[in-house]
């Protein structure tokens, strides 16, 4: 292949498969940059992060509470990506592979997370969220943060596809795809999930 | 999900969708992003050298012990109490034919 013995700024276009991807004869595709990275090409996988980044910080961004806790969330994402791309086989696009990466990225982060905050807190609820109705927190511009302290409750898997299906707005296929679980798996799951969530809020204004 | 949703309006519809419409501007984290990344790839890749060279140390040792045992084990004392190195160096090609079980 021209790619192994160039260097991914030199080839004027990747092989066959990258024929989706070609914007212009300049342009390497994802498979060209994959292939260069493997050879130890580090600008080229600088270029893949560069190419990806924007769509693996929107998801992330869902998970993450804080700008720290995202940007460490990416590079995980992106450093997994890195251990991995030799199993990245090259019949998909690298953007589905990305995305399954990025989601079970987010996945083992929601785990750690419920880990450490039942170690750190008993109810792990802040006080200002108990009697706050959703209407006023829409209303104040604090949806989110009345929706993140619900969502604390739900479990990993629960608050995982909650995310994905109403606030990434992805679809029940898509989503069995990421996660690798069935599609009836997954609308079991969320409609548990939202059933869950549902009871979570109204129980805090009973208080 | 987003089936059957009648009257009355579900609250958490209104949640969700303003929780869509808040995201967040994560445009400064991004900035700078490849560097950062790039440079926890490079200190993994360096440490995962020193890794390797720390798991392979006990082998090395233990490779260096058995060499020191065989050694020992096979250390030449013949009468004179010459190796047969010295011996072929002050004697020359005859003390090897000796050795090898050649001619006298």
């Amino acid at each position: 292949m021209i790619a192994t013995t160039l260097a991914w700024h030199e080839v004027p276009f990747g092989c066959a498969a990258d024929s989706t991807q070609r914007m212009s004869d300049a342009v390497p595709g994802d498979h060209a940059l994959v292939r260069a990275t493997l050879a130890g090409d580090d600008s080229a996988f600088a270029e893949i992060m560069r190419r990806h980044k924007g769509r693996v910080f929107g998801t992330c961004s869902r998970f993450a509470r804080d700008a720290h806790q995202l940007d460490d969330l990416c590079q995980e994402v992106f450093l997994r990506a890195w251990r991995r791309l030799r199993t990245f086989r090259g019949d998909a696009p690298l953007e589905h592979w990305l995305a399954r990466l990025t989601v079970t990225a987010c996945y083992d982060f929601l785990r750690r997370e419920k880990r450490h905050r039942g170690h750190l807190e008993l109810d792990g609820s802040p006080l200002e969220f108990r009697d706050t109705s959703v209407d006023a927190a829409i209303a104040t511009g604090r949806a989110r943060d009345l929706l993140d302290w619900a969502m604390r409750k739900l479990s990993a898997e629960e608050k995982l596809v909650l995310t994905l299906l109403e606030i990434e707005e992805r679809t029940v296929r898509d989503i069995a795809a990421l996660t690798g679980w069935s599609e009836g798996n997954v609308k079991v799951r969320a409609f548990r999930a939202r059933a869950k969530l549902r009871e979570i809020i109204e129980r805090s204004h009973e208080h | 999900m987003n089936t059957d949703r009648n009257n009355p309006p579900d609250p958490l519809d209104a949640l969700f969708r303003a929780s869509r419409e808040n995201a967040g501007d994560s445009d400064r984290l991004e900035y700078g992003f490849e560097t950062r990344t790039l440079a926890r790839i490079r200190e993994e890749r360096g440490s995962s050298w020193l890794s390797w060279a720390a798991r392979l140390c006990p082998f090395a040792t233990a490779l260096a012990l058995a060499a020191g045992v065989w050694t020992y084990v096979h250390w030449d004392d013949s009468p004179d109490g010459e190796s047969v190195v010295s011996a072929v160096r002050l004697a020359g090609v005859p003390v090897l034919d000796y050795y090898l079980g050649g001619e006298q």
